[in-house]
């Protein structure tokens, strides 16, 4: 009796504990509802999700998510998911900027507060227009945290101007995130570092759980204007030739394997398309395409978006390769090809038909027939 | 003429983990050796002198290297200190290292110090009138076109072209020329870079998030916890205009491609190489 009293955390403790029946009486219908007909809406509508709201927050947490044509990715729900630990941990709001045409809900995100800007004029180099503006924002809310995503191009750039600004030693790379500590990945990936929060934080996937059964308050607070610096000018986007960019680069590319033989028709649909030219090893030992277009093990490991495989049977190898790839088409006269398993839209055709067909589709659509 | 700094650091091979030059730093010096009207260039490393990793930059084609002589710790200060003196027009670095902390931190810092503009994954530069014309990668093979006043500080990551052969006989050739830290004016020495409160310990792996579903059945709940091979639809008895509608309508679906003439007027003009 006394052991089992003692395994029970207590609440002076400070272990919450879950209650195991929370699912059911949160959204899953119990099954006399279900018989009567008066079953809840899913939980997923966002009309059933428990509002919560934060009139006096001790601290503010700002995350400024990287949006992908104006919609949150993955990375960014994490990052306010991470910022949302950093804040409940002291009582915080979270305080979310994002650009004036970002569509998404930042309520069931997890943003109890939002700032918007509006774009600049063309011509402004984001960046280094918005850092210096993000750092007066984060010193007139005396934000205890800034989060950023460590990507490349969006948020590692900016969260690494704001901490040179601020004169922080930000956690880079950090890819777990509590309350007392964030662990960041260091020495290419060999070592892990264990440090506090520090104020500034640029997180990977996965830092922390995305927010979802509730919905935040998202209440709008006064814009941010941004200043136009003029040392640097932005000219625009450059045309780049999409098949010829490298294929650890590309968004979406077309791959030849040995059930191709009409060449012609794979360059017309890989140029309709806008796609980059992949191929597996049999087509580049035949000398049918250059041995820098051969994906997988002993060829290139890319992660595009979309992956068009036209006649690959799918050797374990080549699926090494396309083992990131987030949607994979694939058309093979074998339906039981290790390809066909593994693609999220299998077509049992022959592909020599279906490349042509889907050329002449595309260029029709894109005359705007 | 123009004064180019590059910032060189000591790399790891990926396999043997043995010391070669940095991939990115190679990448930055290539940025710079490929200059059209031959910059002056200012090759620069903190660190030991006697490293024989940075024979490999000196292989690329330099005559000289430059190392501020600091045992492990912070350089920022003796960089900059370094670099005020220097005044190049622009700072070619790679995007982070391959050692250490590894924050890709010391670009930012060293532009904040010296007052310069920074522009994050440069894929080339040219100097342009009183500045330079630098082109940006994007995610996804995009580039972008920035005009930058000079000083100009340039990180350069992946996307830029790639390092030319390190040549043996001109490795063997050039000169290392080693300056004590101590002696840079300013500058008392290095400080330790990791501060006593952080704790360092091997890399773990890390569990793989399951997307665990709240409704459904017990059977359903457990499949959608399973490693998903084959989630996809399959088609079969298509003929090839129905099976190219079905691509094309998933590629839409998915975002993938965009119905309707493409709104950029310039993407109809393909340049190669960009």
């Amino acid at each position: 009796m006394s052991r089992r009293s003692e395994r029970r955390p207590r609440r002076e403790s400070g272990v919450v504990r879950r209650d195991p029946r929370s699912e059911r009486t949160s959204g899953v219908p119990s099954a006399a509802a279900v018989r009567s007909g008066t079953a809840l809406p899913s939980p997923a509508s966002p009309a059933v999700l428990p509002q919560v709201t934060i009139e006096q927050p001790q601290a503010i947490v700002m995350a400024v998510p990287d949006l992908e044509r104006g919609r949150l990715t993955a990375l960014d729900r994490d990052l306010i998911g991470a910022a949302r630990v950093l804040a409940d941990a002291q009582r915080g709001a979270v305080l979310v900027v994002v650009p004036s045409s970002c569509a998404d809900d930042l309520g069931c995100a997890g943003a109890d507060r939002v700032v918007r800007y509006e774009a600049p004029a063309a011509g402004t180099h984001l960046a280094a227009a918005l850092a210096p503006a993000l750092v007066e924002l984060a010193q007139r809310y005396q934000a205890s945290h800034v989060l950023f995503a460590d990507t490349l191009t969006a948020g590692g750039d900016l969260g690494r101007r704001v901490a040179a600004q601020l004169d922080e030693r930000p956690a880079v790379r950090a890819i777990a995130l509590t309350a007392r500590e964030a662990v960041c990945r260091s020495d290419a990936g060999r070592r892990e570092i264990v440090r506090a929060p520090p104020r500034v934080l640029l997180v990977e996937a996965g830092c922390a759980e995305p927010v979802t059964g509730a919905r935040h308050q998202a209440g709008a607070l006064p814009e941010l204007t941004l200043g136009t610096p003029a040392a640097v000018i932005d000219l625009g986007a450059v045309a780049v030739d999409r098949s010829a960019v490298p294929l650890v680069e590309a968004e979406l590319i077309v791959s030849a394997g040995a059930g191709v033989s009409d060449w012609n028709s794979f360059h017309r649909l890989a140029a309709q398309l806008g796609a980059a030219e992949g191929a597996s090893r049999v087509v580049c030992d035949q000398g049918c395409l250059p041995r820098d277009r051969q994906i997988g093990a002993s060829g290139w490991v890319v992660e595009p978006r979309g992956y068009l495989a036209f006649g690959i049977s799918g050797a374990p190898q080549h699926l090494q390769g396309i083992a990131r790839c987030d949607r994979v088409v694939a058309v093979n006269c074998d339906p039981h090809a290790p390809m066909m398993q593994r693609a999220d839209l299998a077509i049992v055709a022959d592909a020599q038909q279906v490349m042509p067909a889907l050329a002449d589709l595309v260029e029709r659509e894109k005359r705007g027939a | 003429m123009l004064d180019v700094a590059v910032l060189l650091s000591v790399g790891r091979h990926p396999a043997s983990g043995r010391a070669v030059r940095a991939e990115l730093d190679a990448r930055a010096l290539e940025l710079a050796l490929g200059l059209a009207d031959g910059a002056r260039i200012h090759a620069i490393h903190a660190g030991d002198p006697g490293e024989l990793a940075l024979r490999d930059y000196l292989g690329m084609g330099l005559a000289e290297l430059t190392v501020l002589a600091a045992r492990d710790g912070d350089v920022a200060d003796a960089l900059a200190a370094h670099l005020a003196r220097l005044r190049p027009a622009v700072v070619l670095a790679g995007s982070r290292a391959e050692r250490g902390e590894a924050s890709g931190m010391l670009p930012y810092r060293l532009a904040h110090r010296l007052g310069s503009q920074l522009i994050a994954n440069a894929v080339s530069v040219t100097p342009l009138g009183a500045g330079a014309r630098v082109i940006q990668a994007l995610p996804r093979g995009g580039r972008r076109a920035l005009q930058a006043a000079l000083p100009v500080m340039l990180t350069v990551d992946r996307a830029a072209p790639a390092a030319r052969m390190s040549a043996y006989g001109a490795a063997r050739l050039g000169r290392i020329r080693a300056i004590a830290v101590e002696s840079i004016e300013g500058v008392a020495g290095t400080v330790p870079a990791v501060p006593a409160d952080w704790r360092e310990r091997p890399a773990r792996v890390r569990p793989r998030r399951l997307r665990t579903m709240v409704q459904g059945s017990a059977s359903e709940r457990l499949r959608s916890i399973q490693p998903v091979h084959a989630s996809g639809a399959r088609l079969l008895d298509l003929d090839p205009p129905q099976a190219a509608r079905a691509i094309w309508q998933y590629l839409l679906d998915e975002g993938l491609a965009e119905a309707g003439p493409p709104s950029d007027p310039e993407s109809g003009s393909v340049r190669r190489g960009v």
